[in-house]
Order: structure tokens, then C-alpha cells, then sequence
């Protein structure tokens, strides 16, 4: 899958967040918060780009004000930061 | 208090909003052994500190700091947001530094001592709940 940029004045669908995960398997994503839960954790949104490379899925969202980004996957490596 | 599930690592989505009225909300890591909380460079650019772009510099600019992280040192500038939603609650006057996480991490922004200081954390790993409430 390639990156995509949603086009402007194009409106992509409300996915859920594991809809999301599921048809963007592993990759970087910003999306347009359009539902949350009770703990005002997001729970649905309309996806604006999504990229395998993170620097690249950030070149596209300088002019949008408010989105949230985050990766679909989980890294295989145990972590030690 | 508010009551996240727990996956893997504790996490939860942050809305952070810089001193330029800029969101950006993060998935992201808890932890408390950051004394900063932690967002990456470009978005500190975006949300108005350019100082960012100067860190490097052998005269750096006045909030620039010296970390040292898993992988070494790293100089990077320390600021403060407009505030930091966290499951409906609210902090403000949040130290923040600009670090680019490898991506390999999957996180690229940190809940840290910052933010942790004014609140209270429960990792509850036996039902899977995170629950993080206001310092009283």
C-alpha cells in the first residue's frame, strides 16, 4: 500500500479505530477525531493521510490545525527506551 | 478519574495544544522515568517554538537542554504547551521536550514527570486498567 493524502474537498468514511488498524495495517496515520468514548479516548475518525514513514505522513498535515496521529501497529521489539 | 484499558505498554491518547491554539493528539507512552513529556521536533516547530531548528548550535538557544536517553546524549529545546488533555482532564503549564523517537518505537510522543507530577497513575495489569486522576 502506498502513502495516500486525502484529496482537499474530498471526504474519506468514518472508521472505527480497529476498522482503521485493520485496513492500515503497520502504518502511521492522521485522522479527523469524529467520535470518543467516555473517557474522551477517540473511537472513530475520517483518516486525512497515512504513511509507512512518519516524517513523510507529517509534510502533508503542516496546514491542518487539529489532527491525530498515531501507528496502527506494535513494534515486535521489546522496548527500552 | 478516568479508566483506559492497558494494552501492551501503558498508553493513552494525549490531545496537546500549543501556545498557538495548534492541536495534536498522540498515542502515547507513560512513563514516568522521563522527566520531560516528549513530542516530536517537527511539531514543536508546529506548534510556534522554532527554536527547534537551532538546537544544535554551539550557542543554542536558552531552553536548550542535554537528555541522556537509552540510545545516548541528546540536545534538544524544553518548552511549555498551552495544555494537555488526557481522558477529559486537563494540565497546563506542561514542560514538554522535542525528541524524535525512532519510529521502530511506535510512540512518538511521552507522558513524562512533567505531567505525571500533577496527577495520579495506577498501572492495574491484573484487569488491564490504566487509571490516572488530578493531583488533589
Amino acid at each position: 500500500m502506498s502513502s495516500g493524502h486525502l484529496q482537499e474537498g474530498s471526504e474519506s468514511e468514518e472508521l472505527t479505530l480497529s476498522q482503521i488498524a485493520g485496513k492500515y495495517k503497520d502504518r502511521w496515520v492522521a485522522i479527523v477525531v469524529t467520535a470518543r468514548d467516555a473517557n474522551s479516548q477517540p473511537t472513530k475518525g475520517k483518516i486525512v493521510t497515512q504513511d509507512v514513514d512518519r516524517y513523510r505522513l507529517r509534510q502533508s498535515l503542516a496546514k491542518h490545525d487539529e489532527v491525530c496521529i498515531f501507528y496502527t501497529g506494535e513494534t515486535p521489539y521489546p522496548l527500552l527506551l | 478519574m478516568t479508566e483506559i484499558e492497558l494494552g501492551r505498554f501503558p498508553s493513552v491518547f494525549a490531545r496537546v495544544k500549543g501556545i498557538n491554539s495548534k492541536v495534536r493528539e498522540y498515542r502515547a507512552l507513560i512513563d514516568p522515568v522521563y522527566e520531560y513529556c516528549v513530542i516530536p521536533k517537527g511539531d514543536a516547530y508546529l506548534f510556534g517554538h522554532s527554536e527547534v531548528a537551532f538546537q544544535q548550535m554551539t550557542v543554542g538557544p536558552p531552553n536548550a537542554r542535554t537528555l541522556i536517553t537509552g540510545g545516548g546524549f541528546n540536545k534538544t529545546v524544553v518548552f511549555e504547551v498551552g495544555s494537555v488533555e488526557i481522558g477529559g482532564l486537563f494540565f497546563e503549564h506542561v514542560e514538554f521536550a522535542a525528541v524524535d523517537l525512532p519510529q521502530q518505537v511506535g510512540f512518538e510522543a511521552v507522558i513524562g514527570k512533567s505531567l505525571l507530577k500533577h496527577a495520579s497513575v495506577t498501572l492495574d495489569w491484573e484487569h488491564k486498567l490504566l487509571r490516572i486522576s488530578k493531583a488533589s
